[in-house]
């Protein structure tokens, strides 16, 4: 008898769990939202072969305004200026690819009074964001670890650039090169993506230099993501 | 003191947020650029040569005055001269050494005895430079070591072949008057006007002839300074 009884309870279970099998099955179905982000970049330095292929910028060497080779009687071996670029950075998502670099290093050995440099480079926002550039420049007399002073940069209606320009003078107020720095980019300083902007740099040293020094000088151009720019100034 | 606890545990929480907040405030993407430079300048030095000492001659004119004649007239020892290299210097930059003065010694001297002095100007810096002339002054002093009268230069036709005056009348300028006591003329190969590249020489000559109106047992001090300046001043 009670074994029968116990068939029985195991028999109302299964039909009672069949039961509730059908009450947590039904009909279903599914929205699902994907997403893929693909962040740009922010790219600005000096733009690869800007004055084509294996030509990143201009160096011209002048004395006097006269370009050393035209000079008479022509010296072009006194004094000596290497550009050096650097820190070499490719923008992935450009075709074909964009190549800048971070870095120029000037060299100037045995410059005397009068013997003037001119260089000119692109600067190119070779990533997609836009970005806004500032510059500030710094530097030092090593020889009597004296502080340079240069001229301000300002808006340029002429030029349409920014533009320093004027003497760099040491704590003493000697004028040891007149420095023209012009960036033609825009007004707001804004650097489009694929988009180069030309900077010339001129210095002409003065009388007063002195003799046997070594002065050093950084242009550091800083660019940030042009919706950001404001908030950081 | 619950009211107190539990404020202070809403205090980090606070401050989690407002940093939250500036960190998203500081961080934006940025890029920087970087041209850096380094002048070396170099060094402009003119000296008298530290190897090759200056070289002194004596000269007379023959009977015809038409050429001279090394050593003094008639064979004699009468007068006498030195040259010597004084003030010695090293340029900083390429740490060769020269001398900066040349100083001519002439004793017993007499009308009609010339010296002749070689010397030899060295570029020890790191620019070409160009001797664009010379600042030729002096003075007559006595046997005491008064000076009497400043000595003029006077060369007419710019060309460093002249003559020194005795400025009597102490106006700075040659006229009626004056005295003319010394001939000197500064000579080389190239003329008065000459670059020196670095590391070159260049050898030059001053004659000195006393004249006959040069005072007795009085002694005449010359100065002759070299200019020069970077080449591209000249």
């Amino acid at each position: 008898m009670r074994s029968k009884g116990l068939m029985g309870v195991f028999g109302l279970l299964v039909v009672m769990l069949s039961l509730l099998g059908v009450a947590y099955s039904h009909w279903s179905d599914t929205v699902v939202i994907e997403g893929t982000v693909k962040m740009g970049e922010l790219i600005v330095g000096i733009l690869k072969d800007a004055y084509g292929t294996g030509v990143h910028y201009e160096l011209t060497e002048t004395t006097n305004g006269v370009p050393e080779d035209q000079f008479s009687p022509a010296k072009p071996w006194v004094a000596n200026t290497t550009v050096t670029l650097s820190e070499e950075e490719t923008s992935t998502h450009h075709t074909p690819t964009q190549t800048v670099y971070k870095k120029m290093t000037i060299l100037i050995e045995n410059a005397y009074p009068q013997y003037d440099v001119h260089i000119k480079f692109k600067l190119k926002n070779a990533g997609t964001i836009p970005a806004v550039v500032t510059m500030y420049t710094n530097g030092t007399d090593e020889t009597d670890t004296e502080k340079l002073y240069f001229p301000p940069i300002a808006w340029n209606e002429t030029l349409c650039a920014w533009v320093a320009d004027g003497p760099v003078t040491d704590e003493e107020g000697n004028e040891i090169a007149n420095i023209k720095l012009v960036a033609h980019v825009p007004h707001d300083c804004q650097l489009e993506p694929c988009t180069e902007y030309e900077v010339e740099l001129d210095i002409d040293f003065k009388q007063t230099a002195e003799e046997c020094h070594t002065y050093t000088f950084k242009v550091t151009i800083t660019a940030i993501q042009w919706n950001k720019a404001g908030e950081l100034e | 003191m619950k009211t107190r606890s539990k404020l202070m545990g809403g205090l980090p929480l606070l401050l989690i947020v407002l940093l939250s907040t500036l960190g998203v405030a500081y961080s934006a993407w940025r890029d920087t650029v970087v041209i850096e430079g380094t002048v070396e300048m170099g060094s402009l030095t003119l000296a008298f040569d530290y190897v090759e000492p200056p070289s002194c001659a004596e000269y007379h004119w023959d009977p015809e005055h038409t050429h001279k004649i090394p050593g003094e007239y008639g064979g004699k020892d009468v007068g006498s001269c030195s040259a010597a290299y004084e003030e010695e210097v090293e340029d900083p930059h390429t740490g060769k050494k020269g001398f900066k003065r040349l100083e001519i010694n002439i004793t017993n001297a007499y009308p009609q005895y010339i010296v002749h002095t070689t010397f030899k100007l060295h570029n020890i810096g790191t620019i070409p430079l160009c001797i664009t002339g010379y600042n030729i002054t002096g003075e007559k002093r006595d046997a005491t070591g008064v000076k009497i009268y400043d000595l003029l230069w006077y060369d007419p036709n710019g060309d460093y072949i002249g003559s020194l005056y005795e400025d009597v009348n102490g106006n700075g300028v040659v006229d009626d008057g004056d005295i003319e006591v010394i001939n000197l003329e500064i000579t080389d190969e190239v003329g008065w006007r000459y670059q020196i590249d670095p590391c070159r020489t260049h050898k030059a000559e001053i004659d000195l002839e006393f004249k006959q109106e040069a005072e007795e047992c009085h002694t005449y001090i010359i100065t002759v300074e070299v200019v020069a300046v970077q080449w591209n001043k000249a």
